[in-house]
């Protein structure tokens, strides 16, 4: 893992808040605050942090659907504001939660149907599709109406779609949000396929256990900068031991 | 255990944090230090007067470390 597919340096981003209809008082909320890292070839990088800590926003802006403030962020040497179109060629991303599928449309159709939307030759179609059902356990239901899935299902759907250009690199934000316990192992097995696979990965999400279980490194950030950036291992030596004397009689 | 024993945990110099807390008939002492299980002895040492079921070590886990560098209390 020497090659470097995603570069952030110094990377802020500010949004402009309004209050009230009428009002003209404006304040700045400040996303990012100036966030560096790099994330290597064939890498499963977890990105941890609280509600509004900031990691939706480097989602968007790595995924290029947001632009930057200041800063610089590169996908595959490519930079995510000036050379956006060349970069959506090469990544895809799932987002948690149910929307972004045609419930009316079976798995099979709704892979169709965004295959077609990334210009994938029917010949590769007929190849891949099978393949990433397979991949996601969707295989003996890919004729069913996705109005009949569980969620679960749906997100592992989600994970087929977000394959279905073949990207470079897949990003994830939260992922298992809303899944039960074992609809998340199942998805965090297919995760693991993927990195078997070759591909770089870029993992939100809330859950430590997940995100111990599958990443190779984790960075962490809280209120717009990244306070820890290492591998889950090391991570754990930030806190302190813990012996626990318990059962004490009361006196 | 009394605030006197709790007192003497906090001044060993290696001890981060001891909290105290009652669960049901019992109590439960919470130590943490970078020492891990070398502070048994010591910590025995101080609680000779006091009567105790068990002790066990917990590693530290990845929330507990997250919890740590975002702000709350480990």
């Amino acid at each position: 893992m020497t090659e470097p597919v995603i570069e952030v340096q110094e990377l802020k981003r500010h949004f402009l808040s309004g209050t009230g209809a009428l009002s003209t008082k404006r304040r700045v909320i400040e996303a990012l605050k100036g966030v560096s890292f790099r994330v290597f070839k064939g890498e499963l990088f977890g990105y941890l942090g609280p509600n509004e800590a900031g990691k939706t926003t480097t989602v968007k802006i790595l995924t290029t659907l947001l632009a930057p403030s200041s800063g610089t962020a590169k996908v595959l040497g490519l930079d995510v504001f000036s050379q956006a179109r060349a970069i959506r060629r090469r990544i895809n991303f799932v987002f948690g939660g149910e929307r972004g599928l045609y419930f009316r449309l079976s798995g099979w159709d709704n892979l169709r149907y965004f295959a077609d939307l990334y210009f994938v030759p029917p010949a590769i179609q007929k190849k891949r599709i099978p393949f990433l059902l397979e991949l996601v356990g969707l295989s003996t239901r890919a004729q069913d109406k996705v109005e009949t899935y569980s969620r679960g299902m749906c997100q592992r759907l989600h994970i087929a779609r977000g394959l279905i250009n073949d990207p470079e690199v897949l990003f994830l934000d939260e992922p298992t949000i809303g899944l039960d316990p074992l609809a998340a192992f199942e998805l965090r097995q297919v995760i693991k396929g993927i990195v078997k696979e070759g591909k770089t990965v870029f993992l939100t999400t809330h859950y430590m256990k997940e995100a111990e279980e599958l990443c190779d490194r984790i960075a962490i950030i809280n209120d717009g900068q990244i306070v820890a950036l290492d591998t889950p291992s090391n991570l754990k030596q930030y806190a302190r031991l813990m012996p626990v004397i318990s059962s004490l009689w009361k006196e | 255990m009394s605030e006197r024993h709790l007192a003497k945990i906090r001044a060993i110099p290696e001890v981060q944090a001891a909290t105290l807390d009652d669960v049901g008939m019992s109590q439960v002492l919470k130590v943490q230090s970078s020492r891990g299980s070398e502070l048994i002895q010591p910590l025995m040492a101080l609680l000779q007067d006091v009567r105790f079921g068990g002790v066990k070590v917990r590693e530290p886990t990845l929330e507990d470390a997250y919890i740590q560098l975002v702000g709350g209390k480990a």
